[in-house]
């Protein structure tokens, strides 16, 4: 290999437009500043030109994203994260009231107003509202309020499983105060989706809570009646027609942004989810550091291929049909 | 202004030069103390123009190598300008309190 072909392998760590502009020139200072016998790179130029072009993909992917819709999709992730922790809580406290009223019980509404569900709904009701209302600070702000109060309700229940079951939502919590924190500043979610976007999404996430309601009864019954499940099941299914058809409604550049997001978002309940199906099949008894462990990879790992999985469907379609012309 | 863009500025202010001339001429100007590389040099030039502080003045080929000769902006002679005297502001302090040091007795009053 040529000393310049080596140069040129050094210079490929450049991001695309660098190289377009100032390959050639470099080549040329590079060659011009060596040795007529040199053969290869010295360690410290190799040096210099990997660690600058590093740098000049991490500076042009920084300018390149500001503007580019990351922040918008993060203030609509956010209120929808917000939303699902709402419909969770909301769901739950519905749940204990009927089997409040069920079991013929008196005072449904001092058992509700003693519950620390009625207090994680309104938080994250506050939340919502806030982020909708394009009070992007005061709803990032509620969101860690709302967070501590997740955590707060875990400690009191004082059982080990508690932790476990809430896997989840200790991971979307406080991911949620991270998207409202980091959402671009007087942009809400109407703003991206419109109002029709966000009633589509509202509705999604509603039908998804009903139909996760529907699911948590079928365990109670010794025969499970097979209509309800897959009454549930449709519920789900057209839930998720409703949330792409909210997301459809942002600009073309910011749907891909969304979809990864929201894909990751969504694919955390899910690892939960699979998990628990995972653990039951274990017959564990006390939490252990494995099942810990084994519960960590799953809403990690799972939300990462996810996304990994996304991104890579998107890069090599893009290949496959280069729609943009490249500058 | 890092050391190095302080450097490329200065060394355009006189003419237009290529990016090989910038290094020798900067190495020049320290007597050998910086020898800027070319990812550094490159760095510095982009953001340069990114700022608007220098421009391409021509573009020549020499031995079928291409050389981009860059020039200094109105912006840019007046931020180097601005530049310059920050650092001889500076200069001028350090000196003054160096001064001041050598005169026995007074670094306690």
């Amino acid at each position: 290999m040529t000393l310049e072909a080596y140069y040129r392998r050094l210079l490929a760590v450049y991001p695309r437009e660098h190289r377009l502009a100032y390959e050639e020139e470099m080549i040329g200072v590079l060659m011009a500043g060596a040795e007529p016998d040199r053969r290869r790179p010295t360690a410290a130029e190799a040096a210099d030109l990997l660690w600058s072009g590093l740098a000049a993909r991490l500076i042009r992917g920084g300018a390149r994203q500001r503007g580019t819709g990351w922040r918008d999709a993060a203030a609509v992730v956010g209120v929808l994260t917000a939303g699902l922790l709402t419909a969770t809580a909301a769901r739950r406290l519905v749940g204990m009231l009927w089997a409040v009223v069920l079991s013929g019980r008196e005072f449904p509404f001092a058992y509700a107003l003693s519950s620390e569900l009625t207090l994680r709904t309104a938080a994250w009701s506050v939340v919502v509202v806030a982020a909708l209302a394009g009070l992007r600070r005061a709803a990032a702000c509620m969101a860690a309020v709302a967070t501590a109060i997740e955590i707060g309700a875990i400690i009191a229940w004082n059982i080990e499983w508690r932790w476990v079951d809430m896997g989840w939502l200790l991971i979307l919590a406080p991911l949620t105060v991270v998207l409202l924190t980091v959402a671009r500043p007087g942009r809400t979610a109407t703003a991206v989706l419109g109002r029709g976007g966000v009633t589509l999404i509202a509705g999604g996430v509603g039908l998804a809570c009903v139909a996760a309601g529907l699911f948590v009864e079928i365990r109670f019954y010794e025969v499970v009646p097979v209509n309800l499940a897959n009454v549930a099941l449709a519920g789900f299914v057209i839930a998720g027609v409703l949330l792409l058809a909210g997301l459809w409604r942002a600009r073309s550049q910011i749907r891909p942004r969304l979809v990864v997001m929201v894909v990751a978002v969504l694919a955390v309940p899910f690892a939960q989810d699979r998990f628990e199906q995972f653990a039951r099949s274990q017959l564990a008894f006390e939490v252990t550091w494995d099942i810990v462990l084994t519960q960590v990879i799953f809403l990690v790992g799972l939300p990462s291929l996810a996304v990994l999985t996304v991104l890579g469907g998107w890069t090599v379609a893009r290949r496959m049909f280069p729609l943009r012309v490249s500058r | 202004m890092r050391e190095p863009t302080f450097l490329v500025l200065t060394s355009l202010a006189a003419e237009p030069q290529h990016g090989y001339a910038v290094i020798e001429d900067v190495a020049k100007m320290t007597d050998g103390r910086v020898r800027l590389r070319a990812g550094t040099l490159y760095a510095a030039l982009d953001r340069l123009r990114g700022e608007g502080l220098i421009e391409v003045d021509r573009e020549e080929i020499v031995q079928s190598r291409l050389r981009r000769y860059y020039r200094l902006t109105a912006l840019g002679e007046t931020r180097l300008a601005a530049e310059t005297s920050r650092l001889r502001d500076q200069a001028t302090l350090a000196e003054s309190r160096l001064r001041a040091r050598r005169r026995p007795g007074m670094a306690f009053s």
